[in-house]
Parts: C-alpha cells; structure tokens; sequence
C-alpha cells in the first residue's frame, strides 16, 4: 500500500454560524492527483486552504506528510515549506520582479543562498515556459504569464504538495491553456496535488480521483470515468448536467 | 472585405483645427450666459482695485521694508555668531551638492517644448507689465524701479510672443533640455545677486532714521554665488558619474539620511567633544555590547538553532526593559557617571531589538554576516549619536537653541518627521494587528492624540515632560518641542500607513504566509513597501501639514521665524511699528517653501500614477 | 484502507501560538502599564521635591486670575475660570463652523464655475490660505485690528458699527429675557414643519402634481417665527415642566438612581454580551469563538460590572450628576441645569430681541450694557477669521471633491430621464456628492474645534489660555493637562459620533 501524504478525519469548520465544512473524511497517496469539484460556495475552497492552515479547522485532524496541523508554531512553520499553494488570483508581489517574486521565500524562509534560489528560480521559469520574463514585474504581464509565474514561486519551495485553488478561473479563455499545460506537466512528474477547478477536461484527462463537494461534505468520490459517465448522486448529476 | 478596401480607398479629408481665438476664449469662458457675463463685470474692476490696493500697501514708502532686510540674517539663522558663519555655508553647501547629484541620479527634468516655455514667458512678463501699471504712487520710491518692471516685462513678454511666431507651429514640437533652462534661470538669478539693492535703515545719533540703498554685502553675495556653482557642478558631475556608478541612487538616499543629522549636529552645532570619555566610556562599551551582540545574533540567525534563539531574544527584551525601570527607579552608583548607564542601557535595547529580529534575517553565513555589519554599523551610530548629543557646544549662544529662525523651522519639521516615521508605522501595525490587547493600545494612544491640539502636546513637552524624567537627565527645550511633534506626527501618519495597509489585498498576506514567512518577514518585505507606496501623496500631505504646524513652537517660547517676525524685530528702536511687514514675510516665507512641497508632491503622484500597475 | 491517527498531542507551552500570542500581549500591556506607574511615581516624586503637592484644589477655591473676555472676566474659582474658557472656546467653534461652512461651498461652487475668473480667483483663495501656516494667519489678523485708528471723543454717541484697535462694535438685535420661550416655540415650529414636509412629499409621491414641500415647511417655520413673537408667553409651560423634572432630580432619595444607574450599566454590558453572541452562535454551541470574540465578550462584562458596583458604591459621584453634592464648589448637575432652564420660561411677554445701536463713550466701546450692541473684541476677531478662513478653503477642496466624484454618468443619465438642471442637482448630484463631502467636512469641523486653541497665541481667552493661566498661577500643570485631554476628547468624541450616525443614515437610505 502507497503512503499517505495527507490525512483528513472530520475536518470542520464554521464561518460565525454558517458551517463551511461538515465532517470530512480524505486520504490522499503520495503522488495523486485529486481535483476537486462542486458548486461555488460548497466549500472545497475552504478545505484546501485549511490543509496549509491559511483557515483553521475547528474540529477534526488534519495530518501533513506526519505533521499534525495544530497549535504548534513548529508544526505550522514545517508545513508552510512543504506545501505549495497557487490562487485564483495569483496573488503576486506587484512591488516585485518575476525573479524576486520566486528567490524572496527559498532566501528567507528556506535560508538559501541568493545565486542558488536565482538560479533553481531560472530553471522553473524555463519548466513553466517563461524564461524570458524573468526582470519583469508582475503588472507586466498577462493573466497566463502571471499564475505560472505564481506556479513557479510556490515550486521554488520545492514542496511536496501543491495545492491549486481555482487556477484558471481569472484567466481570459484563451490563457487557460498554458496554465493548465504547466499543471499537466507537473502532475506527469509525480507532484502530488490537490486542484480545485471547473475545467472538466483537466479532471478528465489528469486526475487520478474528482471529488465533488456540496454544502460542506464531499458527496460523491471515484475516478474520473466513473464520475463522469456513471454519477451516483443526484445532485452530482444535477451539477454536471449543468456545466457540461 | 471587398467593401472594407473600397472604404478605404476613399482620400481621406485633412483634420480641421478646432475653433480656437481670443474672442471665442473670452466668449466661453467669462460671457457665457447672463450669470458668468454679470459675475465677469463685478469681478473685474473689484479684483483689480484690490490687486492695486495690496501693491499700494507694498510700496506705500511708510512701510519699514529695511526691517525685513536688515534682519534677513536674524530672521533665517537667528544669533549664530558671525565668526563660524562659514558652518552654516557648509550645511547650505552640502544640501546643494547632494540636490546636484540626486537631480542627475534621478534623471530629473527631461525637455520642455518651446511652447511651454515661451508661455512662461509671455505670463511672466505680462504680470510685470501688470504690476508696473496698476501699482499706485507714480513719484515714489517706487518710480526707478517700475521702469525696470516695465523693461523687463516687455521684453520677456516681447521675447515669448517673437519666439512662438519664429517657430509657428513647430513651437509645440521643438523641445529643449529642462536643465539648460533652469541653468540660465541660475546665472540671472547670480547676475541679480550681483546687481541689486536692498533698503537699509541706519540710525543716526540723534534717532531719526535714514534710509539708504546698498548692494548685498560681499558675505552674503559670494557664498551664495558659489551655492549655486556648486549646484550646477554638482548636477554636472552626477551625470559623468551616472552610468558608471551603479548603486548612485542608493548611496545618494543614504548621503540625504545622513546629511541631515550630520549637518546639525557637527557643521552646526560644533560640538566639543571629549574625548578622554570617548576612550574611556564610548569605546569600551561599543566593542563589548557589539562582540557579545555579533555571537549572539550569529548563533540565532542560524537555521539549525530553532526556537532557542527566539526565546533568548524574548528574554533579552524583556530583561533589558525590566532593567531600565528598576535604575531608573534607583539611584546610579555615583561612581559611575550617569552617561555611562544611559548608553549602555541605549546599546543593549538595541541590541534586544536586534535580537528578536535575528532569527527572521539570518540564514546562511553570508546572511548572517551582512546582518552583522547592520548591527556594528546601528551600534555605531548610536554611539556617535549619543556621544554628540552628550556634548556641549563650542559655540556660546543664549537662548533655548544654538539655531534659530528659519534654521530652526526646518530642524524641527526635519527631526519631527524623522522620529515619527518609525513610531507611526508601530502604530500602525499595532492597530491593524490581529492581538486584541495590543490593537486596544495603540488604537488609544492614536484616537488620545489626534483628539487633543497640538498646542496641548506642545506644553506637555515643555511643562510636563521634565515631571516625568529622572532629575538628572536635563532636556533642551528644543528636543522637548521635537519629541512632542514627533509623538503628536506619529498618530496622523499612523492612520495614513494603516489606510496603506488596508488597501493591501488580503490575497497578498495569504501568499506571503503560504510561502512560509514569518510575521517579520511578512511586514518588511511585502506588505509595508506596498502600503507605504500606495499613501505616499498622504504621507507628503502630513509633512507638509508638519511643517506648518512647527509655527506653533512660538507661542511655547521658541525663536523660531513667526516669535522673531513678531516680537524680536519690532522690538528693535529702529524697526518700531513693523510687525506688519515682518509677518507677511513670515507668511510668504512659509507660503514659498509649502506651495513648491505641494506642487512638487503632485507631480511626483502623478509620476506614480503613471507608473507600475 | 484508512489508517488510523493517533490522538494529537498538545504542543509544549512555548510553541502553542495561541499561548505565544497572548503571552506577547500581556507581556506588552505590563510594559506599558509599568512605564505609566514610573513615570506617575518620578512625577509624584519631583512635584514633592518643588513642593507642589498634586491636587485638585485650585478648582474650588479663588484663582485670582482676570480674563480678557467671557460671560465673567473675574472668575470666582477655577472651575468657574474653566467654565468661561470653555463658553468662549465653543463661541468662536460654533459661529466658525457656521461661517467656514457657507464660504467653503461658495469657494468649492466656484472652483467647479466655467467662469475663468471665478474659478482663478477661488483657486488663489485656496492656494494661498491652504499653504500659510493657520497661526501665521492668526497674528496677521491681529495686527490687521492693531492698525486701525483710535477712536477720537469725536467718535462719542451711537452708530451702526465703529472699527479701532480695540476691536469692533456693530449694532445687534440683543436678546432681551423672554428670548427662550421664542427659541422653543421656533423649535416646536421646526418640528411641525418636518412633519408637513413629510406629508407634501407623501401627497407628490401620491398623486402626479408637485406639492411644493419645500415651500410648505417653509412657510410652516415663518409663521411660527412670526407668531412666535407674540405668542411666546405660552412657553411658559416649559418652566413647569423643567420645574418638576429638577424637583425629581433634587428629592427623589439617591439610592433609586444609584440603583438606576447601575442596572444602566449591567444592561448595556449585557446587551453587548447578548448581540454579539446572537451574531456567533454556532450549532456546535459557543466553542467556537476566537480570540478577539472572547476579549470583546469579556471587557463588555468587565466594564459592564465594574461601572455597576462603581455607581452603588460612590454615592458622591452620583450625588455629583445629580446636583445634590458641589462639584469643586460649583453647583453643576442635572438639578441646576434644569432649574437653570425652568427660569428661563415664564408667561411674561415682550419682544424677545432688542435692537440695539453700537454705543461709544469717551474714547471706547461700551460693552456689557443693556442698551449697546455687540462688541468683537481684537483677540476673537483674529481667531474666528483666522480660522474661519482656513477651514473654508479645506472645505472648499472637499466639496469640489465630492461633486467631482459623482459620475459623469450620473448627469448624463439623469438627463437622459428628461430631468431639468435643477433637479438634477437637486436629486441626483448633490445627494451623491453630499455622501462623499461629509466625512472630509466632519474632519475639518474637528481641526476647527482643536485649531481654536490657537486662541492663546492671541491672548483669546478659550480653555488652553484659560488653563495656561492657571497653571502659571497655582503650578498645577497635571490637572490641568487632564481637563484639557477630557474637554479636547469630549468634543471630538461627540462630533465624530454626530458624524458617523449622519453617515449611516446615508449610507442606509443608499440600499
């Protein structure tokens, strides 16, 4: 049996009364893809974000490659550096060059000299397909150039887990691709990753397990091909046959 | 397709100007309408007989004007002693070298179209012409020098129109180097130097007052002559160095940081210093707390030391504030003198700040290093600053300053938004903090004072603040009046810093914290350079705000230029009766120096509006 | 295919950032808290060592100090002393805030004019005030006063306004006794004519013609003005209704509002308490609450509780409120007041103004008598102009600002629905613009209330003069520091408060 690299059991969590989270229960190997579907508002957003604990859950246990995420500032600290994380609006430091961007957290968090991070960050840029942006600044440049820039600074950590929340979901149509180009790429390499996203092409054609949440519980959970020719659910099917 | 070709090949018909001509200028923009038409007619005679009225109270010969220009030295530097006036050269020198050298670093300027120019022209010489023909008074004193008005004004003004009509159109293409223009503006101003003269009231022995012109005295008319050499050297000189020194810019922020401190303390204020205690006290003090810092800040800043180095620097600081209480409390062995103590107590809170930053800075021994150097180079500083402030002057002078006057203005708008600066950014994050107890505090301590006038705060230095140190330590009034504008400043700039913060998008700190970094790291390297950047047409409003309320130091006592504008020169026997003039000197003075910040900060928003993002 | 995970471990006390963080807090409250008690204590120790023992004192007794203008000039004690600083210092903030308010909208107006002379000459105004230092402009108006010519003994008798270095004096419709019980009925009159506007707008809503409600409630007030005059003595009524609430006030037993005070106090902690767990009651109970929740929670119970036992235990405090017990000597409190304003209706009649000229004898105003005018002294002509006109020019910018901010689209749709001009101003822009000016003017009406303690460089005789003053005299620089800070933070606390509730009526008539 694979390893575990993450372990959720009853996650929960509220936002004042309203309950994000309902109790989820996920195991995910080292090496898989899991995409995560479902309607806006139904919390997949919330439950990835609390993996790398930029939300805290309230109840339940979340383990990270055998780090549980409670209180301890060690803990939170260890598991900042090993997972990535990319946002739907790529959240990128517009006061800083595409290369700053990348070599700023391997210098400072990760205690890494300067030439080193540059020249690792050099090699990401080229991985992702933008070698030339580097002396850029983020206002510089399209949406698509932006998030693999974003792509490239949480892989500048070299985590073990990236985690991507809605990464194409700002982009203009026709930059969708390049992204998910790079995300395909990474998967091909063994990353292990957790994707929140509405392209079902992706799910389809990468994910090794979708996911598909509503109203804070994961409601239906398999392959790709037995989600999307033979949904269980209705309300799964109700949500497919909504955006297919 | 076919049809789009066939559009185009129609010829297409030249652009026609817009309607344009001074009837159709005066028809849009003062008749339009019964309303602007009646409004035009009323304003005009009362605009002009009130510009007559204040020009005819200028010239009216029964003003004291020789009382503002007899004591242009008083006013701007108040009793300096004339002997060592060549300090005060020396600061004005620096500051126009270092303005040479930025103007080239920066690249500021670029060109100018003739157009521009020639329309500065034509509006310059029309207001002499103006001025020379409304003013009242045709056979005063007044007579010689309306003829050069109206010279001067007619040929600038003839200038303007004949240069515009030389080039026609092109006038709007042609552009010339800024700096050429601003260089020729310099060699009038030192031909003006040269050429003018100014009133001045003599006393005779039986008290009746003579008025006599007299060119500008060769001290005056010199040193500024080789300012604004310099100045133009200095601009020169930066843009040969320009490309070859890369980092100009940099160096050149760091010269201004320390110019100002500098300038004051040892050009100025010429300090004597001791240096038995140097030896004795300062040096020993400086090696011993920067050893015993470097080892600790290098154990600290090493990855592989954890949570050790934050609690020891926990301790530090919470041993060093618990030590300054318990001797202030106490009395100092006598033994020891008193500045012993306080700088050693000065080193070690900064070393404790040092301390609680170390693990966020370290890293690898280059890391490591480097953030050595900034603690032996902060350590010195300190050292120096102490030891300078310790020392007293060798110039002998009365009164609560070595400096007054204007000098003293800037030294007080200077200092106050240098220390404030630091405190408002604390302030800052201490409101916009997610800690409960500390977001109270500092949210109190900024709504207290920006609820009370400064005037009050004013007193709290000058009467309170004394009630609240040990007796030993003695306060200048000036550092008491600079600590209350600093103190005061600081909760105004907070709030502008946290509008900063608040304009920051969430998404930026969950990207910082995704990437791991710690709170230090968060603030200094991604979210204050933003916050500060997006207020900074705020931040220059509270300078500017700053420097005008540094007026208010003359009601507490201090001579700066309203108290010597208002009491000292009327005080004067020969000046009786000329608080009036005296005043509105002051106010222009004050209005020159606050219009160009402004006007100087809205070009520089607009610099940033077209920038980034 | 789950494994199991072992139960957590609690992290040791040194890394547990909940623990970190609240250890910081305190850790930096006993910090600043002990900064205060050795600088209290260093304070305490000097004054003994000067022999000025700190106390209140000088608030009962006789201060001996002569002011130069107030509704007393020789003070009886210092709270009497304090008490005309403050008068005076509210005087030139309200008439201030009146006059800065109607010439900033002019010189805002005409920054937007399309006439270019209106427009430059509102520019100049502003450019040239905006960057002079307010206290600059002060002296300057002083001196202005101070070059004037003396009055000559030809200048004796009476006449509609006279100017010399001792100030101004016009003639003024002076109150005479009877001018509350016509300020209360222009007062009730204002109400009514609230309610008639309601009801035109009501009828136009209704019905398609235009009901004129501006001109209704306008003509509601005047008459009310006009019978005012005459009917006044009705308000009498007023002096039996303030009458009686003094008399509760003075001889209900004190406990009762001991007791009522302090349920006041439990009331509004627990109301507090209640709101805000009703906002974070969760389904899984009230486990759930962070950190900032449960200091809110607590300090509402704290203070709650604290106020409580505070007004049953200090029986003087309340006695104080009431008016029962002096405060400093002073008869204040809720008994005065109201007696103060049941004497000010009775059922007498008359003209509730006189018109009286400006009065000059020998070679100076007569002031403070009956049958004169006004007269404005130098000191308050410089501060009041001085920072009249200051304020204005900022109000200025902030109302060109807000009608800048409304969109251009705004007008244009407004135009395009076949509105007038003036309506269109009246509906569309100014609300819009009116939501945007109001902060920015709410702020500068706060520089003016701090900005007139500029008054002491002029010798004008507000609180900051008044306290400096006595301070010289009885070296009691704390207490009067203290007064100071409550009087500076009371005004702004009240106007900010006044500002904000307007804002959320705005902004709730917006959704």
């Amino acid at each position: 049996m694979s390893e575990e690299i993450i372990q959720c059991r009853g996650v929960k969590k509220w936002f004042g009364d309203f309950q994000a989270l309902k109790g989820i229960d996920l195991d995910v190997t080292k090496g898989e893809v899991v995409v995560i579907i479902g309607p806006s508002g139904s919390g997949k957003s919330t439950f990835i974000r609390c993996i790398n604990r930029l939300e805290v859950h309230q109840e339940g246990q979340i383990v990270v490659d055998g780090i549980e995420l409670t209180n301890d500032v060690r803990n939170i600290e260890a598991i900042r550096k090993d997972v990535g994380m990319v946002f739907q609006s790529f959240n990128l430091f517009p006061h800083l060059t595409v290369m700053d961007n990348i070599a700023l957290a391997p210098v400072w968090v990760k205690k890494k000299p300067k030439q080193e991070a540059i020249a690792f960050g050099r090699s990401l840029l080229e991985r992702v397909g933008i070698p030339e942006q580097a002396e850029k600044y983020p206002g510089q440049l399209s949406g698509g150039q932006q998030q693999r820039v974003a792509i490239a600074r949480a892989l500048a950590m070299e985590p073990k887990i990236m985690l991507f929340d809605e990464p194409t979901s700002a982009l203009d149509p026709e930059m969708v691709k390049e992204v998910l180009d790079a995300m395909k790429e990474l998967a091909k390499s063994g990353m292990t990753m957790l994707v929140v996203t509405h392209e079902m092409g992706f799910a389809r054609e990468v994910a090794d397990r979708v996911l598909f949440f509503d109203f804070g519980e994961i409601v239906e959970a398999g392959t790709p091909e037995h989600f999307f020719t033979n949904p269980q659910h209705d309300r799964t099917k109700l949500f497919l046959s909504q955006i297919l | 397709m076919d049809e789009m070709t066939s559009v185009a090949a129609v010829p297409e018909s030249p652009p026609e100007p817009p309607p344009h001509g001074p009837v159709l200028w005066l028809k849009n923009n003062l008749f339009s309408g019964a309303l602007n038409t009646a409004l035009t007619l009323f304003l005009t005679p009362v605009l002009l007989l009130s510009i007559r009225g204040v020009l005819g109270w200028a010239v009216d010969p029964l003003r004291k004007w020789p009382a503002v220009t007899t004591n242009a030295r008083l006013l701007s530097v108040q009793a300096y002693p004339e002997a060592h006036f060549i300090r005060v050269w020396i600061a004005v020198g620096i500051v126009a070298t270092l303005s040479g050298l930025s103007a080239a670093a920066w690249g500021l300027g670029g060109r100018m179209t003739v157009r521009r120019i020639a329309k500065g022209m034509k509006v310059a010489g029309a207001i002499l012409l103006g001025v020379a023909l409304i003013t009242p008074g045709l056979f005063t004193d007044f007579g010689s020098f309306r003829l050069w008005l109206i010279v001067l004004g007619a040929g600038l003004l003839g200038g303007g129109l004949a240069w515009t009509a030389a080039l026609g159109m092109r006038a709007k293409d042609v552009r010339i180097p800024t700096m050429s223009v601003i260089g020729l503006l310099l060699l009038a101003l030192i031909g003006f130097l040269w050429i003018v003269q100014l009133p001045v009231s003599n006393v005779l022995v039986d008290g009746e007052r003579i008025i006599t012109y007299e060119p500008l005295a060769n001290s005056t008319k010199l040193p500024w002559t080789m300012i604004i050499v310099i100045l133009a050297a200095a601009y020169l000189i930066g843009t040969m160095i320009r490309s070859a020194v890369p980092n100009l810019q940099r160096i050149l922020s760091m010269l201004w940081f320390l110019s100002f401190p500098f300038t004051l303390m040892i050009v100025m204020r010429a300090p004597d210093i001791e240096w038995d205690k140097v030896v004795a006290i300062d040096l020993p003090i400086f090696l011993l707390v920067g050893v015993v810092g470097s080892v600790a800040f290098y154990w600290m800043g090493n990855p592989s030391t954890g949570e050790a180095g934050r609690i020891v620097a926990a301790l530090w600081v919470v041993g060093i504030v618990l030590w300054m209480w318990q001797s202030w409390r106490v009395d100092v062995p006598a033994a020891l003198d008193f500045t012993v103590v306080l700088l050693f107590k000065a080193a070690v809170f900064l070393g404790a700040l040092f301390a609680t930053a170390a693990p966020s800075f370290g890293g690898p021994r280059a890391a490591r290093l480097r953030y050595l150097g900034m603690w032996w180079s902060a350590l010195f500083l300190l050292v120096v600053a102490f030891r300078l402030g310790e020392a007293r002057s060798i110039l002998e002078l009365g009164g609560a300053s070595f400096v007054g006057g204007l000098a003293l203005t800037f030294t007080l708008a200077i200092a106050g938004i240098g220390l404030s600066f630091p405190l408002g950014i604390l302030l800052a994050l201490g409101r916009s903090s997610t800690m409960p107890i500390i977001r109270t505090i500092s949210t109190g301590y900024i709504e207290l004072v920006r609820s009370v006038p400064l005037i009050t705060w004013l007193f709290v230095g000058s009467n309170l603040l004394p009630l609240f140190l040990p007796a030993e330590v003695e306060l200048d009034q000036v550092v008491r009046a600079i600590a209350a504008i600093a103190l005061f400043s600081a909760a105004y700039l907070a709030e502008n810093v946290r509008g900063g913060l608040q304009s920051i998008p969430k998404g930026q700190y969950e990207a910082a914290d995704a990437v791991g970094m710690s709170t230090v790291q968060k603030i200094s390297l991604i979210t204050m350079p933003q916050a500060l950047r997006a207020v900074i047409p705020a931040l220059v409003g509270q300078v500017i705000a700053l420097f005008k309320d540094t007026s208010l130091v003359a009601i507490i006592g201090l001579f700066d230029l309203l108290y010597i504008a208002r009491s000292v020169i009327p005080g004067q026997s020969a000046n009786l009766g000329s608080i009036m003039v005296t005043t509105v000197t002051a106010a222009v003075v004050y209005w020159v120096f606050t219009f160009s910040f402004s006007r100087a900060s809205m070009r520089l928003e607009k610099r940033l509006g077209l920038g980034e993002r | 295919m789950t494994t199991t995970i072992q139960r957590p471990k609690r992290p040791p006390v040194w890394r547990d950032i909940t623990v970190l963080k609240w250890t910081a807090q305190i850790v930096f409250l006993f910090l600043v808290v002990g900064l205060f008690w050795v600088l209290g204590t260093e304070a305490v120790d000097n004054l003994r060592a000067q022999n000025i023992p700190l106390s209140t004192d000088f608030l009962s007794r006789p201060v001996g100090i002569t002011l130069g203008e107030g509704f007393n000039t020789t003070p009886g004690s210092g709270i009497e002393a304090i008490a005309v600083g403050i008068v005076n210092m509210l005087r030139v903030t309200i008439s201030g805030i009146i006059a800065a308010t109607i010439l900033g909208i002019i010189v805002g107006v005409s920054r937007l004019s399309s006439n270019w002379l209106v427009n430059k000459v509102a520019t100049g105004y502003i450019e040239i005030i905006r960057n002079i230092p307010l206290l600059v402009q002060i002296v300057f108006w002083l001196v202005v006063v101070q070059t004037f010519e003396e009055l000559t003994v030809e200048d004796r008798g009476e006449g509609l306004f006279y100017a010399s270095p001792k100030g101004f004096a016009f003639a003024w419709f002076r109150p005479t006794e009877t001018r509350w019980q016509w300020v209360a009925f222009v007062a009730i009159g204002l109400a009514v004519a609230w309610f008639v506007y309601r009801w035109r707008i009501k009828i136009q809503e209704s019905g398609a013609h235009d009901a004129h409600a501006f001109a209704w409630s306008g003509g509601v007030l005047l008459a009310f003005a006009v019978v005012g005059l005459f009917a006044h003595p009705l308000m009498g009524v007023f002096g039996w209704i303030f009458g009686a609430i003094a008399w509760v006030f003075g001889n209900v037993p004190l406990f009762v509002f001991q007791l009522l005070l302090a349920g006041l106090a439990l009331y509004i902690g627990w109301r507090v308490i209640s709101t805000r767990l009703d906002e974070l009651r969760t389904p899984a109970g009230l486990g759930k609450l962070s950190d900032d929740d449960w200091y809110r929670l607590i300090m509402a119970g704290v203070l709650g509780l604290a106020g409580a036992i505070f007004f049953l235990v200090s029986d003087g405090v309340v006695g104080n409120i009431m008016g029962r017990t002096p405060l400093f000597g002073a008869r204040v409190g809720l008994e005065p007041l109201f007696s103060s304003f049941a004497d000010r209706f009775s059922f007498s009649g008359g003209w509730p103004f006189d018109f009286s000229p400006a009065l000059v004898a020998g070679d100076r105003f007569v002031n403070f008598d009956l049958a004169a005018g006004k007269v404005m002294t130098p000191a308050f002509f410089a501060l009041w102009t001085g920072v009249t006109l200051y304020t204005a020019a900022f109000i200025g910018e902030a109302v060109r600002a807000g009608i800048m901010a409304v969109p251009r689209g705004q007008t244009e749709a407004g135009l395009a629905v076949g509105l007038k001009r003036g309506q269109l101003l009246r509906m569309i822009v100014l609300p819009q613009a009116f939501r945007i000016i109001l902060p920015p003017i709410g702020n500068q009406y706060l520089n003016l209330a701090k900005n007139t303690s500029l008054g002491i460089a002029v010798a004008y005789s507000e609180l900051v003069q008044v306290g400096q003053t006595i301070f010289n005299q009885t070296g009691q620089t704390i207490p009067v520091f203290i007064i100071w800070m409550l009087w500076f933070s009371f005004v702004s606390l009240s106007l900010s408060a006044v500002v904000n509730a307007w804002n959320r009526r705005l902004k709730l008539v917006e959704r």
